[in-house]
């Protein structure tokens, strides 16, 4: 697949109410509980601005995730260019979720290997339960252009244009 | 707007009202005043007879769409034997059947499979029934200047919380639509709205679920140390879930030694009292925040 088609999740913190239903979502459809503590996306807010921002894995072209597991446990899709880990094979290392710039996976103390989003297979329960819209499925280049308008905007208001 | 043309959409307003669970159960005030409020508007509401749970808009859809979707529609089922549309008073309530509907209008093959399950019951959904929330139905409907009309002003300093589920709307749709007609019909009683920066965000009540402290700290405390600054007066929301959450977790943020007071109203009991209907009757003691402080200061 062309990385510009690949289907990404996009997040835009002006529609985000912080409900946290997307991390509840999340965690119940992957661990079949409502501990937000098991999301694979967070939802953080910056009070000082009234702004929230979302941590979530970007599945990137060029994962440095899968770079670095020395177990070959992350791979990347060519079908649909989604970013997983296999956790039969991994070992438990955590060299992914320092090497993530997000620290995206994280360590599931449970099952003593990491993880992340699977992208719900195509079709993922944190963006279908959002009741703003806030997060979205979109193609990779649709992403590119939402984020560099919506940095575009934050950087004037900063003035760091 | 010419009074004669208002008088003969008011004729013809009749809606299925759907309660929910929370309203009847713990804050029955909302369907006394609703029911009042309708009365003095000329809308005539008929009941759900047999009416189940929406059901939870997140939670329940997640475990099993399919009976999500079998319970919603039979719900919607009962207002298409009416042949009326659909009027909710909560926001969950509101997002739970405004989108089975959508899936039940749009999705054939989906369509088919719940009328399998509705069989049983022997019931059947067409799909004909429009879903409106209350705010829709008071700003679109029955409209601003005619609640201006018989509401009396009243004195006070509001701050407006709509709720998550009232930010849903259709793909690309403007969230701040019912929002909006929310503002605006509290403005329309002559309240005060101030603006606070966090009045999109959540009142904390899904986390309050599964994560207590940081619902009632990160979410219920920052909204009321907002409105504390902006020396709000009453809050009000149009949603049972945001006012159990700002009335009982104004009361469990005491043990993080947090203390606020604030009175909160759901939009229909600030109409009713705005267009006259007495204190007495709308039975206001079923809240648990300082209503009768909010009263005093409005003036009623």
């Amino acid at each position: 697949m062309k990385a510009a088609h690949q289907k990404v999740l996009i997040y835009d913190p002006e529609r985000c109410t912080g409900c946290g239903y997307c991390e509840i979502a999340c965690a119940f459809q992957h661990y079949g509980t409502l501990d937000p503590a098991k999301s694979h996306i967070h939802i953080s807010l910056d009070e000082r601005v009234a702004r929230f921002e979302a941590t979530n894995c970007r599945h990137c072209e060029e994962p440095v995730c899968l770079a670095s597991c020395p177990e070959e446990a992350i791979t990347k899709s060519d079908e649909s260019g989604w970013v997983k880990i296999n956790p039969m094979k991994c070992i438990g290392c955590r060299s992914c979720i320092l090497a993530c710039p997000l620290s995206c996976p994280w360590f599931d103390e449970e099952h003593r290997v990491s993880a992340k989003c699977d992208f719900c297979d195509g079709d993922p329960v944190c963006a279908k339960y959002c009741s703003p819209g806030a997060l979205r499925v979109v193609s990779r280049a649709e992403a590119e252009e939402f984020n560099r308008r919506m940095y575009a905007i934050e950087g004037d208001r900063s003035g760091r244009g | 707007m010419g009074e004669e043309k208002v008088e003969a959409r008011v004729d013809f307003m009749k809606y299925a009202l759907f309660l929910g669970c929370l309203i009847p159960q713990r804050i029955p005030s909302v369907e006394l005043a609703a029911r009042k409020l309708f009365e003095r508007l000329g809308v005539e509401v008929l009941d759900l007879s047999g009416y189940s749970c929406c059901p939870d808009p997140v939670v329940a859809r997640l475990a099993d769409r399919r009976m999500s979707l079998a319970l919603s529609a039979r719900n919607l089922s009962l207002a298409e034997q009416l042949g009326l549309d659909i009027i909710t008073l909560c926001n969950g309530c509101y997002e739970t059947l405004w989108e089975a509907n959508e899936a039940m209008k749009q999705e054939s093959g989906l369509r088919e499979e719940v009328n399998g399950l509705l069989s049983e019951v022997g019931r059947k959904y067409e799909g004909t029934v429009n879903v409106k929330h209350i705010v829709e139905i008071l700003y679109e409907d029955i409209g601003i200047s005619r609640i201006k009309e018989i509401a009396k002003p009243l004195t006070f300093r509001a701050a407006v919380h709509p709720g998550c589920h009232l930010f849903r709307e259709a793909d690309g749709g403007d969230i701040w639509r019912k929002p909006g007609m929310l503002t605006e019909l509290v403005q329309a009683t002559g309240a005060d709205v101030v603006s606070c920066k966090l009045d999109r965000m959540c009142c904390g009540f899904p986390m309050m679920q599964v994560n207590e402290e940081a619902a009632l700290k990160e979410r219920l405390h920052l909204k009321l140390r907002c409105y504390e600054e902006l020396m709000v007066d009453g809050i009000i929301t149009a949603c049972p879930m945001c006012i159990l959450q700002f009335e009982t977790g104004q009361i469990s943020l005491r043990k993080y030694g947090l203390k606020y007071n604030f009175p909160c109203l759901h939009i229909v009991e600030l109409l009713a009292l705005a267009v006259g209907v007495p204190t007495n009757e709308l039975k206001l003691e079923f809240h648990r925040s300082p209503i009768s402080q909010l009263i005093e200061k409005m003036g009623v």
